[in-house]
């Protein structure tokens, strides 16, 4: 017996009846139609909120009372925005809602049946055994998934699922069995779809597009904690359009991230696993990558400007040659150059000692002018690899005298011949080659009688020497100190104080690639059993801005030969590090970077205005000190865009170091194949 | 008696629950400030800067250490959800959970044998190793660049929002110095409006 409404225009229609139960005015029913849409009990639904992401809920219970008007009783759904502030850290999936549990405020509200928008698909993707599993056709037609309860009363969240939940039935609550069939979507729905469209370009045809869709919805919608969102919108638009350097940190790790995963559509990379306010942040990712197909070319040409007009940046160019298919000159040059580099790496393993010397240059700015002259020079000889070969490593090797007191410029030739004959080219075996070299230069032509030598005086040197010297060894404490370093009749300075004094004296050396669970006693064992010098080593701190997967430790040695030793040693060798378990990694050292003399550096973020005015105490005292902001004043919104940036931050440096593992990872493989060689 | 080494560490790793790692701190924050700062949310047992020794690392950062555990999360739970501003407005404080690697002095994880070995230059993965040297270096580099981009980005929006405060200042001083100038009573009267909001 169906019910047919007077009011044709609404284009609504009850379907079928209920029992009237209690309450004899009020006529319930199971279902109905409206606006062509069949909407039953049980099924979730958009609720129309002005301006802002729809409510999502669950009907269940609607009627018609005597006047005519119709209700509705929603269940709700919540949104990770809404409950932000319970959720904290807590991961939410990009589609995810919440199904509100507990008595009181939010649970359920009952609303007039004209405010339903849509239809909404939600599907219950709990583990739980009551729970029809969802296929992964419903999956992708989904709207939205949960999995878990909020509870309004005590704020918690779990995702185990009681017999009752919220006064419902469980069976209510899990995906309706798959003999029945939910309604099919509605126009709405699909309205929503198509809105979004129109910021999408045109290849968006995976599987993440209909998951992304309504997180697009929330994407537009006024957040309630974001008070100034429109001058945020606007902002973004500034950022994409005419802010390059902006772009170029993006740029960066969006085509790293290309690098790393050409399959997935770059708009998506970001998309998964995000507490709510990092939305915005989103937004402005896919603005940005929306933008970057029209001004590409713009970005393009700005890592090439960079390179242009500072030789610094050897990670500039790394990033032009492997992304940019660009034909300019300039680019071939820098990526020759860059092949040069790679090509010596290939061939001995001498050149990290050049490689280490370019990146010195380029990254910690001293001795640029000589440096980037000889790379300068470089650039012009590129033109056969077997030219390279000689001449650059010439070069190059001129710079190491730089380095080394005691080996002097014959080392040039050695070098090269023990290049050509043999691969082992340890730092003693030069040095004792060196000074024979030397004696036997005079007569004979250099290259002919150091390789007569070498042969046996490497076989000399290696039946004895190469066992011991490349045979693992423990490291435990090391003997006492002799010395106390060097003095016990004074107080060890604070390690600042010794910090800057080694800096100018020459003697600290900072270490990579440590693993992190190495304290700075161990790192002084190792540098004792492997170079047997005395150090003060200290681990470096973590912070959020630095590498996550080693350590880096600062070693303060006793002379500024001990470092330099120190360097030459671990550039020219490798010294394979492990903490017990398998994994070997080898050990980098570089010059310690400049160390910082004042400790006020420039801090952004903090404004002042000059008021000429007197400022009573009051206004003094309040500023020394902390305070939340009141949401509706202006350093309130200051401060949210704050946070934007530095959630913005986080994210880049997430990716910049994501992707700087994975290629470490490559790297590494090649490794782990490898076992402790018994000498 | 001494504690074994694995109850040093676990006790450590109790210290690190309870405490909060807070960085965009002014260079002029002081222990004092910091501790009167979070004093608000419960009782602050220890405050440790992380030095910071290079020109080229430009975080101000402390470890707070709290007397519970929960004390440590509602607090980040705050300050994400509102933004502190300690010595200074507008840029806020960001408050993290510490981790064990942020700590100055650590004790030993677990008796470990460390095992080292400088590599035969003929062993196949030398070139590896010295592959995963130089990428270590160049990864070094691309970081410090990214600092520095970083900052330009703080620097930027500094002086935007300067210039947005100098702007908007300027224009209530205008307001209010026009309110107390005769000229705009005298245009209120003669409109027939009332000049103040009560």
């Amino acid at each position: 017996m169906e019910k047919v409404d007077e009011n044709a225009s609404l284009d609504f229609k009850w379907l079928k009846k209920r029992d009237v139960g209690k309450c004899k005015e009020l006529q319930f029913y199971e279902s109905f139609i409206l606006y062509g849409v069949k909407y039953m009990l049980y099924d979730c639904v958009y609720m129309y909120k002005s301006l802002r992401v729809p409510y999502i809920g669950k009907l269940i219970n609607m009627w018609e009372c005597p006047d005519k008007t119709r209700k509705v009783e929603v269940h709700w759904f919540l949104h990770p925005e809404e409950i932000s502030k319970w959720l904290g850290n807590t991961i939410t999936l990009e589609n995810e809602i919440l199904f509100a549990i507990g008595e009181g405020l939010g649970l359920a509200n009952i609303n007039p049946l004209e405010a339903i928008v849509g239809l909404c698909h939600v599907v219950c993707t709990s583990k739980d055994n009551r729970n029809p599993q969802p296929s992964d056709d419903q999956l992708k037609e989904a709207d939205y998934i949960f999995y878990r309860t909020f509870n309004v009363q005590s704020h918690a969240i779990s995702d185990k699922m009681d017999d009752k939940v919220g006064g419902l039935e469980i069976k209510c609550i899990f995906n309706r069995e798959k003999s029945e069939k939910l309604s099919p979507l509605l126009e709405s729905t699909s309205v929503a779809k198509e809105e979004n469209q129109n910021i999408f370009t045109s290849n968006d045809t995976q599987q993440l597009l209909t998951k992304s869709i309504p997180y697009k919805l929330k994407d537009h919608a006024k957040e309630p904690q974001n008070k100034d969102n429109p001058s945020l919108l606007n902002r973004n638009t500034n950022f994409t359009g005419t802010d390059e350097s902006q772009d170029r940190p993006m740029k960066k790790i969006n085509s790293g991230v290309k690098c790393v995963e050409p399959g997935v559509s770059r708009r998506f990379e970001k998309m998964t696993d995000m507490p709510s306010m990092k939305s915005m942040a989103d937004k402005v990712d896919i603005r940005e990558r929306n933008k970057r197909p029209a001004g590409s070319e713009k970005l393009y040409h700005q890592p090439l400007k960079k390179l242009k007009s500072d030789d610094k940046n050897p990670p500039q160019e790394k990033r032009v040659e492997l992304k940019v298919a660009h034909d300019s000159k300039r680019f071939k040059e820098i990526s020759t150059k860059k092949l040069a580099v790679d090509s010596k790496l290939r061939n001995e393993g001498k050149s990290p000692a050049d490689v280490n010397n370019i990146k010195a240059s380029g990254t910690y700015g001293t001795n640029q002018e000589p440096r980037n002259s000889k790379i300068s020079a470089k650039v012009p000889s590129d033109d056969l690899e077997g030219k390279i070969f000689k001449k650059t490593r010439d070069e190059g090797s001129f710079k190491v005298p730089d380095n080394k007191m005691d080996i002097n410029t014959h080392v040039g030739d050695s070098v090269a011949v023990c290049k050509g004959k043999s691969k082992s080219g340890t730092a003693l075996d030069i040095i004792g080659n060196n000074k024979e070299a030397k004696v036997h230069n005079a007569g004979e032509s250099k290259k002919e009688a150091s390789a007569n030598r070498l042969p046996k005086v490497s076989a000399i040197l290696t039946d004895k020497d190469k066992e011991n010297m490349y045979r693992e060894f423990v490291v435990k404490r090391k003997p006492p100190r002799p010395n106390a370093e060097s003095s016990g009749w004074f107080m060890p300075l604070p390690w600042e104080e010794r910090l800057k004094n080694a800096y100018n004296k020459g003697t600290a050396v900072l270490l990579y690639n440590l693993d992190p669970d190495y304290s700075s006693s161990e790192v002084e064992d190792i540098i004792w059993y492997a170079f047997k010098e005395m150090c003060v080593a200290k681990i470096l701190q973590h912070t959020p801005v630095s590498r996550p997967h080693y350590a880096q430790a600062l070693v303060l040695l006793e002379t500024k030969q001990a470092a330099e030793r120190v360097l030459t040693k671990l550039d020219e060798q490798c010294l394979m590090l492990s903490n017990g378990s398998q994994i070997f990694m080898p050990l980098v050292g570089t010059p310690c970077p400049p160390i910082s003399k004042e400790k006020n550096f420039k801090f952004f973020g903090h404004l002042a205005i000059d008021k000429p005015r007197l400022k009573n105490q009051h206004e003094n005292e309040a500023v020394s000190t902390s305070h939340f902001p009141q949401p509706n004043t202006i350093e309130y919104d200051m401060a949210m865009e704050w946070c934007f940036l530095q959630l913005k931050s986080v994210k880049w440096w997430d990716t910049f170091y994501k992707h700087q593992g994975t290629e470490l990872e490559n790297l590494e493989k090649g490794l782990k194949k490898q076992c402790i060689k018994d000498s | 008696m001494e504690p074994s080494v694995e109850e040093k560490y676990a006790e450590f790793e109790q210290r690190v629950k309870r405490t909060i790692y807070i960085d965009n701190l002014s260079p002029q924050v002081t222990e004092e400030v910091l501790k009167k700062a979070l004093n608000q949310f419960g009782n602050v047992k220890d405050v440790e800067f992380i030095p910071t020794y290079f020109k080229s690392c430009k975080v101000n950062a402390a470890l707070v250490e709290m007397e519970s555990v929960k004390q440590a999360e509602d607090i980040i739970l705050e300050m994400s959800d509102s933004p502190l501003m300690i010595s200074g407005m507008p840029r806020p404080v960001r408050a993290l959970k510490a981790q064990a690697e942020m700590f100055d002095e650590r004790p030993k994880k677990q008796q470990k044998r460390i095992v080292c070995y400088w590599m035969d230059p003929s062993h196949q993965n030398f070139e590896v190793a010295n592959k995963i040297k130089t990428l270590v270096k160049k990864h070094a580099a691309e970081a410090a660049f990214l600092m520095e981009q970083q900052e330009l980005e703080e620097q930027k929006l500094h002086n935007q929002q300067l210039e947005t405060l100098k702007v908007n200042h300027r224009k209530y001083e205008l307001i209010v110095g026009a309110e107390k100038e005769e000229s705009v009573k005298k245009l209120a009267t003669r409109y027939g409006t009332k000049l103040s909001d009560y």
